[in-house]
């Protein structure tokens, strides 16, 4: 198979094989454990590979940002399926319009990366399930073609699928595999997804009805181009309720404060291997919604004030709150939870300040936070494993004891923290310095960088409570990190590392899709206030 | 021969697959009557069976013509042949899914089920096809007669016969309003075809007994599709009666009482020979009907869906859940244009695949396990998988989301809405058609919620003693035929929309324009 074959089979390989992995696992019998945990191993692995050639040739293969870069320079700057790589357009439902059209840019390839490596990963962190292993790895394949289907989708119909096709598993692998109190976290985390849901869906029938090429009515680039609500449009009035439809859709995925309440629930019902999946994954998500349908669609409304205005103080909210509640926790995996609140307050500031250096930092704090939080929940689920609680108040003097471990928690939670030379630094610093240039928002730039202060005092105190101090008795025979839990902590922590020491290596996939996502809403803005001043 | 004699005849013709049905009807007494020993349940079925198949293979051979048979009694357009198709469908799948599971009605005998199976279906079929009043009513009555006393057969079962009970008081009050609005439309216009009685309203001559008169008719009919405020009989007869016919009086029944109120709708705007939607429309709206409807349809969902909540029997809240899809397709009643016709019509052949797949799940568990409590579902995610995996499925078409068929089809409901409220020319505001959609929408997370209380019990709930669940090959098929057209029509709902686009031929030329989304 040519290189060109690949290119444009890749992103449906990439989306269904996990698919096909669960049709093997079903027709497995129920008790051959270790056939259902390589398939599902393979399957990710597979998957994983061709992510990273993805990477690999959409970073290193410049043709695809030489086509984004032209646009850029284009007049008028628009986004079209020539900005995508690997792009596919099939007919699938003719008389309603509806096509398969996949193709991945900058920010959907990270996305991508990012999901390929944690499901791989988090397949590994699953192996000491022993209750119903074959119905948990079918709902986790499903579940992984969902989130890949999410990220490749240029076809709002297509997306919408796999929006909802995800939720399903996700039911069941928290229902089922879950803590206490799961039966509620999982209705609750459904019902919530699906109240954002019907609202996209609402969003997405208007604009089918307005598009003036219903051929194309369900294309995103077009509906991007087109703008049939911007400000010369009769319905202009509608913009603003569609943008608060898209964006509680997409901010109760964030999740943004006061739509969050789901997630600490969620997050710490979950069994580990999906926690790392809704916190590396699940969440991002709702930022890639914002980034690639809410914004880009309703320009006018997304670059009017009160929109930055609203959001940045959104975002400051959910650094704040979310970091004072991850300090009052005594729960580990809920410290880590409330947490994850925090960090994806800063993606929402960044965006909402429409700077540059902003929403680079934003999309690369959405990759970071995927790699640190899914190592987070992975320490929290080693010590879990070991003393079956996760009270912050009853651990003490781990570190020494367990020295690997304490060696690849350090850098997972200093990378969360923020230190320098690791990669959480680099995407929060861009955000913050970013965000500054913008003079609307910079007094809440300012008070945000309140949540660096605290994001160091929870993680510090919580490493202490449980790393630092004298050992206790109870845990003096603990093992330190198995063969299977280093090989899922390593990558990520290597990944903190390199991202931390040499940004470049992410900064460059998705740097020319965030000046073309700008370039795309300023334009549009800019024709917005000619037309305006011509007095129309 | 006259020549009175002789068109009769020849219209005769034209009932073939009625006929059929009548001659099947009259073939399961007599063979019931001529095996007086237990064997006649088998023999039975499958004489009805051969007649409900007779009758669908005749009427595929049909092209709608929209002729007007029988001294304009009848009218053979394309929608009555899409709902007596679908009809047939459904009830020979209730005849299967009875014979399968016969442990339900283990101490009675069944000829006189299948005729009256078959002769409430008789009656949904000239229902569908009802020109003029006498029709109309008749074949009301007789699929209400033979309903109610299917729902009260299992005569020792004293809420079967509670059920059968309550249906006949509601269903005779309903029927004796019903002809009282009648009454006076006959008094008004001197004539029994429904498009004619229609003319003052036509002719904007309409007084104010035409409202009372017709919103008496619309009592009867919200009985039958059980909208609110007429929707107390429903959770009980559909819990007291045998469960193979409360699925019969959620998708056969409904459909008809929505068949006809479509019909009633559409001959308001009757123009020679054919229906004009649009003129339709403008007459009816112009009355407020559309009004009407909006408070129906959000009456209807929200009550069925909120009372549903606190349902803890899976026939009960599937009765339920039953209120709240008529307040959906209700929904489409407020546009009355041809998408919206389209939709209903879409909606209803999901309708049928999905909530015959949930109460063949309610039947096998009622067989088997003697209860449709959800608490006696407890654990049946390790007695039988696939029956849990086929339950899943249903109710999350039920509820509407992708993959499964209910998705489009819900979506199709909303997609009129939306364009009714950001379309040119609509007789009202935006916000009219918009706080219907987010009612609609809000309703759909709300039926999430319980329908998932079915799912949590057989899976997350823990569990003492494990339910004793043997699935028959007919089960597993039957299961699998409905799980398989669910998803499958989900991702690729092409062959519906064809099938829905053949229906609408007699709505005129516009109605294929706005097929699809």
């Amino acid at each position: 198979m040519g290189a060109g074959t690949l290119a444009s089979y890749v992103l449906t390989l990439i989306t269904f094989i996990p698919l096909l992995g669960m049709a093997i696992i079903l027709c497995l019998p129920k008790t051959s454990h270790q056939a259902i945990r390589g398939i599902a191993v393979i399957s990710t692995g597979i998957v994983l590979a061709l992510c990273i050639w993805l990477w690999r040739d959409f970073a290193f293969n410049q043709h695809y940002l030489i086509e984004a870069t032209q646009a850029v320079s284009a007049a008028t700057p628009t986004i079209q399926p020539a900005n995508f790589c690997c792009y596919v357009s099939k007919p699938w439902i003719p008389s309603f319009h509806i096509y398969y059209k996949v193709g991945a840019d900058g920010l959907s390839i990270s996305l991508i990366f990012l999901t390929g490596l944690l499901s791989f990963l988090a397949a590994f962190s699953a192996f000491h399930i022993e209750k119903g292993v074959k119905g948990f790895y079918a709902l986790y394949l499903l579940l992984v073609t969902g989130m890949m289907g999410v990220f490749v989708s240029l076809d709002f119909f297509l997306f919408y699928v796999f929006w909802e096709l995800m939720l399903l598993p996700m039911y069941f692998l928290i229902g089922l595999w879950g803590g206490p109190r799961r039966e509620y976290a999982a209705i609750k985390f459904f019902l919530y997804t699906l109240v954002g849901s019907v609202l996209i869906l609402l969003a997405m029938l208007a604009f089918y009805f307005k598009a003036a090429d219903k051929d194309l009515a369900f294309d995103i680039p077009y509906l991007i181009s087109s703008q049939v609500f911007g400000p010369n449009s009769d319905w202009h009035w509608l913009e603003k309720w569609l943008f608060l439809a898209l964006f509680i859709g997409f901010a109760i995925k964030v999740p943004v404060f006061p739509f969050h309440t789901w997630l600490p629930d969620a997050h710490v019902e979950a069994p580990t291997a999906i926690s790392v999946i809704l916190a590396g994954v699940l969440l991002k998500m709702g930022g890639y919604g914002i980034l690639r349908l809410n914004y880009p669609l309703l320009v006018s409304t997304a670059t009017s004030e009160f929109v930055i205005m609203a959001l940045a103080s959104l975002g400051f909210v959910s650094i704040v709150y979310g970091a004072l509640c991850a300090m009052a926790q005594t729960d580990f995996k809920k410290l880590v939870a409330y947490s994850s609140v925090s960090h994806m307050g800063y993606v929402l500031l960044g965006i909402a300040s429409l700077r540059p250096g902003a929403i680079n930092g934003a999309i690369f704090q959405m990759f970071n936070h995927g790699l640190s939080s899914a190592m987070m929940f992975l320490l929290v689920g080693v010590l879990y494993d070991r003393a079956h609680h996760r009270d912050l108040n009853r651990f003490g003097g781990i570190g020494l004891h367990m020295p690997k471990y304490f060696a690849l928690a350090i850098v997972g939670f200093f990378a969360a923290l923020g230190l320098p030379g690791l990669n959480g630094f680099i995407s929060e610093a861009m955000v913050f310095l970013g965000s500054f240039q913008n003079a609307m928002i910079r007094p809440l730039v300012v008070a945000s960088t309140l949540g660096i202060v605290l994001g160091a005092g929870y993680i510090l105190w919580a490493v202490q409570r449980v790393y630092l101090g004298p050992l206790k008795e109870e845990y003096k025979g603990f093992p330190d990190v198995s063969w299977v839990e280093a090989f899922t902590l390593v990558p990520l922590a290597v990944g903190c590392i390199v991202f931390g020491v040499y940004p470049k290596l992410m900064l460059d996939v998705f740097a020319p899709t965030t000046d073309l996502f700008l370039k795309v809403l300023h334009v549009s803005a800019n024709a917005a206030a000619t037309v305006a001043q011509a007095g129309f | 021969m006259s020549a009175f004699t002789a068109q009769t005849l020849a219209n005769c013709r034209a009932i073939a697959p009625e006929l059929a049905l009548i001659a099947a009807l009259m073939a399961v007494l007599l063979v019931d009557l001529a095996l007086l020993s237990r064997r006649s349940t088998g023999a039975s079925v499958w004489v009805a069976v051969a007649g409900l198949g007779t009758a669908f293979a005749l009427l595929t051979r049909f092209q709608p013509t929209d002729a007007v048979i029988f001294s304009g009694a009848i009218r053979l357009d394309s929608l009555a042949l899409f709902f007596q198709k679908i009809f047939i469908l459904g009830a020979m799948a209730v005849c299967l899914f009875t014979a399968a599971n016969a442990e339900i009605f283990a101490e009675y005998r069944m000829g006189e089920y299948y005729a009256l199976v078959l002769s409430a279906t008789l009656g949904a079929m000239f229902l569908a096809a009802a020109n003029d009043y006498i029709i109309l009513v008749l074949s009301l009555e007789t699929l209400s007669l033979s309903s109610y006393v299917l729902a009260g057969y299992l005569r020792v079962d004293r809420r079967s016969s509670e059920a059968s009970m309550k249906y006949i008081l509601y269903g005779a009050v309903a029927s004796g309003v019903m002809l009282f609005g009648i009454s006076y439309l006959y008094g008004m216009t001197g004539t029994l075809r429904i498009a004619e009685t229609f003319a003052p309203l036509r002719q904007g001559t309409q007084s104010f007994t035409f409202f009372v008169a017709f919103a008496l008719l619309l009592c009867g009919i919200g009985f039958k599709i059980s909208s609110v405020p007429f929707h107390n009989w429903t959770p009980d007869v559909y819990e007291g009666s045998p469960t193979p016919i409360s699925a019969f009086l959620a998708v056969v029944s409904k459909s008809a009482g929505f068949a006809i109120l479509l019909r009633l709708v559409l001959q308001a705007g009757m123009a020679a020979p054919g229906f004009d939607v649009a003129a339709a429309a403008r007459h009816l709206t112009a009355s407020g009907l559309d009004i009407v409807f909006w408070i129906l349809a959000a009456a209807t969902m929200t009550v069925g869906n909120l009372v549903a909540i606190r349902q803890t029997d899976i026939k009960r809240l599937l009765g339920y859940s039953s209120i709240a899809h008529a307040g959906y397709l209700l929904m489409a009643f407020t546009v009355m244009n041809s998408a919206a016709w389209d939709a209903v019509l879409f909606y209803f052949v999901v309708y049928y695949l999905m909530t015959l797949g949930a109460f063949y799940v309610a039947i096998t568990l009622e067989a088997q396990t003697g209860t449709t409590e959800m608490s006696a579902c407890r654990g049946m995610w390790v007695a039988s998988p696939y029956l849990v995996t086929a339950m899943v499925v249903f109710l999350i078409s039920l509820t509407g989301l992708p993959p499964t068929a209910g998705f489009p089809a819900k979506l199709k409901l909303f997609k009129v809405l939306i364009d009714a409220a950001l379309g040119t020319g609509m007789p009202r505001g935006p916000w009219f058609y918009l706080s219907l959609a987010l009612i609609g929408v809000g309703n759909s997370v709300v039926s999430l919620y319980y329908y998932f209380k079915i799912v949590r019990a057989m899976t997350l709930e823990r569990f003492e003693t494990l339910p004793s669940i043997r699935l028959s090959v007919f089960d597993l098929a039957a299961m699998g035929a409905l799980l398989v057209a669910v998803i499958f029509l989900g991702i690729y709902f092409q062959p519906v929309e064809e099938f829905v686009q053949t229906a609408l031929s007699s709505l005129g030329g516009a109605a294929r324009v706005v097929g699809g989304l």
